[in-house]
């Protein structure tokens, strides 16, 4: 009976994984190399599972049944509710709370884009073409990194793509997550937008187009978007950064 | 799809992260346990043992290079070896391949020199020399103990017990090779669970709270592995992280999250808790801590 009940586990959570890739939800938790990888060993997991099944349901006699090792009840119990479990939870992409909580590159922004940081006078050829919005969060923050000076950026045409990460003054942030790997190692990455939050809800995915402004918030500048527009998209297939 | 369960952004963030350890994992666990069983099942005990010379020392070298036949990463190792000792290997020696084959593989010194290679070369070939060293030196200190079999948990040691499958019949062989892969994924995927779990309950934490007391290089390296055993990564992209670290701390704090994440941290604890007793991980973590420091604060007086 056990042995029944092995197979069955081991066929959902083969199912598991190939149900993720069907719908597209294997982005919200492994960067997409792993999308293959991830389906095959699903496809695996299935056809072990369903064959052994199989197997065990049909030819009882042919099998040599001496003392194979099993999992423990414990363990069966386990890997049966957590699979089930993702089937009936909601999948989600991380949320603002985690960024918020993650958060190390607000302070970036704020405090080291003060006075006594060197600035470079020239700007960065990136800085200088002439459209920059197609630039994506993650283009700009790596852009701030090389040239920390907000004045370089006052004008420069921005349209990005995140979710709203609300700001205790009620203004809002336009975020997204950078991965390496999977979520665990997930680090945000933000614009702020100089608008109250207003109608829009935490976690609502927008797409933000504007114009960066210098702002002075207590004694520090801070680089902020001036928006023109700002309109509500579903999440993105990929909702984090490479 | 219509749900119905709505949970607050902590707790599907804590989901969404425990499930995303799980699904990265599980490839690499499938990749293994289909090495294992193939292993089990169709190589000769008597084949594989003359593979690996009786010299104590030249045993346990051998044996740390096996992570190049099998490139599979930390989840993937844990079938592997537990196949190994299975198959009569010592467990000291199956404990320093599970130490050494993480860093010393093809995938792995190419995913570290691809990150490191223009910024820090001699990291990538101390990464490489420290880990194969430490998990040399452990294993040594481990063959000391005679009854290598005392070291088991007692439910791996039923297991070892069955004898090598005879079956001849080709049908008799591949129903053990299924049988074999089910209930090896389920005992992994289930140790899998706890450390997946921790790791997902501890992450939700602010990350600045390890950093706030870092002010020497001593700090940092500690800082460091502390975050490797928390963060639990696959040391096939562990390197990737580490680079966003390398502005942040000394290079010999980075050292130490490369050399003690892939053979120390939650997740690799809990699968080796499958096979070996608990008194045996307390030893070889304390064991590999203390070369971990040794090597990196090393480096940072003598090197960069």
């Amino acid at each position: 009976m056990k042995t029944i009940f092995e197979d069955i586990i081991i066929l959902m959570l083969g199912g598991l994984l190939v149900s993720l890739k069907l719908m597209n939800q294997l982005s919200f938790y492994v960067r997409s190399d792993y999308f293959m990888f991830t389906f095959v060993a699903g496809l695996v997991l299935v056809c072990v599972g369903g064959v052994k099944l199989v197997w065990d349901i049909c030819g009882r006699e042919n099998e040599h049944h001496h003392d194979h090792e099993h999992a423990s009840g414990l363990t069966l119990l386990a890997a049966g509710i957590v699979v089930i479990a993702c089937f009936i939870i909601p999948r989600k992409p991380l949320s603002a709370q985690t960024a918020i909580r993650r958060n190390t590159q607000n302070t970036f922004m704020t405090s080291s884009l003060s006075n006594t940081l060197i600035s470079k006078p020239q700007g960065s050829p990136l800085l200088e073409k002439a459209d920059t919005s197609t630039y994506t969060i993650a283009d700009w923050i790596s852009l701030f990194f090389s040239d920390p000076e907000p004045e370089n950026y006052v004008g420069k045409s921005v349209q990005v793509e995140g979710f709203v990460q609300p700001h205790p003054d009620g203004t809002f942030a336009v975020a997204r997550f950078m991965i390496t790997c999977c979520a665990v190692d997930a680090t945000p990455i933000s614009l702020n937008v100089d608008s109250q939050k207003g109608s829009l809800k935490d976690d609502e995915w927008v797409r933000v187009t504007g114009v960066f402004q210098v702002k002075n918030i207590s004694g520090g500048r801070v680089l902020v978007i001036q928006p023109t527009k700002t309109e509500k998209i579903a999440v993105p297939a990929n909702p984090y950064f490479y | 799809m219509q749900h119905v369960v709505q949970l607050s952004p902590l707790f599907s963030d804590a989901a969404t992260i425990f499930y995303a350890i799980l699904i990265e994992a599980l490839p690499f666990i499938v990749l293994g346990v289909i090495i294992s069983s193939f292993l089990s099942v169709f190589v000769k005990d008597a084949w594989l043992l003359k593979l690996i010379p009786k010299n104590r020392l030249f045993g346990h070298i051998t044996i740390a290079c096996f992570g190049f036949l099998f490139p599979v990463c930390e989840c993937g190792n844990i079938p592997v070896a537990r196949r190994l000792i299975a198959k009569g290997v010592p467990t000291s020696q199956a404990i320093t391949f599970l130490l050494a084959a993480p860093v010393f593989n093809p995938i792995v010194i190419l995913a570290t020199y691809t990150a490191f290679g223009s910024i820090a070369p001699e990291l990538v070939v101390l990464r490489v020399v420290v880990s194969f060293a430490i998990a040399l030196i452990v294993g040594l200190i481990l063959s000391l103990i005679k009854d290598q079999r005392s070291l088991l948990t007692s439910q791996f040691l039923v297991l070892c017990e069955t004898k090598e499958h005879t079956a001849q019949s080709l049908k008799a062989k591949l129903y053990a090779v299924l049988h074999l892969m089910t209930s090896e994924v389920l005992q992994v995927f289930g140790a899998l669970l706890v450390g997946s779990f921790i790791a997902a309950l501890i992450s939700s934490f602010p990350r600045e709270t390890i950093f706030s007391y870092v002010n020497s290089p001593l700090s940092a390296i500690i800082a460091m592995m502390i975050l490797a055993f928390v963060m639990t990564i696959c040391s096939t992209v562990d390197a990737f992280v580490a680079l966003g670290y390398a502005t942040l701390f000394p290079m010999s704090a980075i050292l130490a999250f490369l050399v003690f994440g892939p053979m120390i941290d939650i997740r690799s604890l809990s699968m080796m808790s499958t096979t070996v007793k608990p008194k045996v991980l307390i030893m070889v973590t304390a064991i590999v801590t203390q070369l971990v420091l040794i090597a990196s604060i090393g480096y940072s007086l003598f090197g960069s």
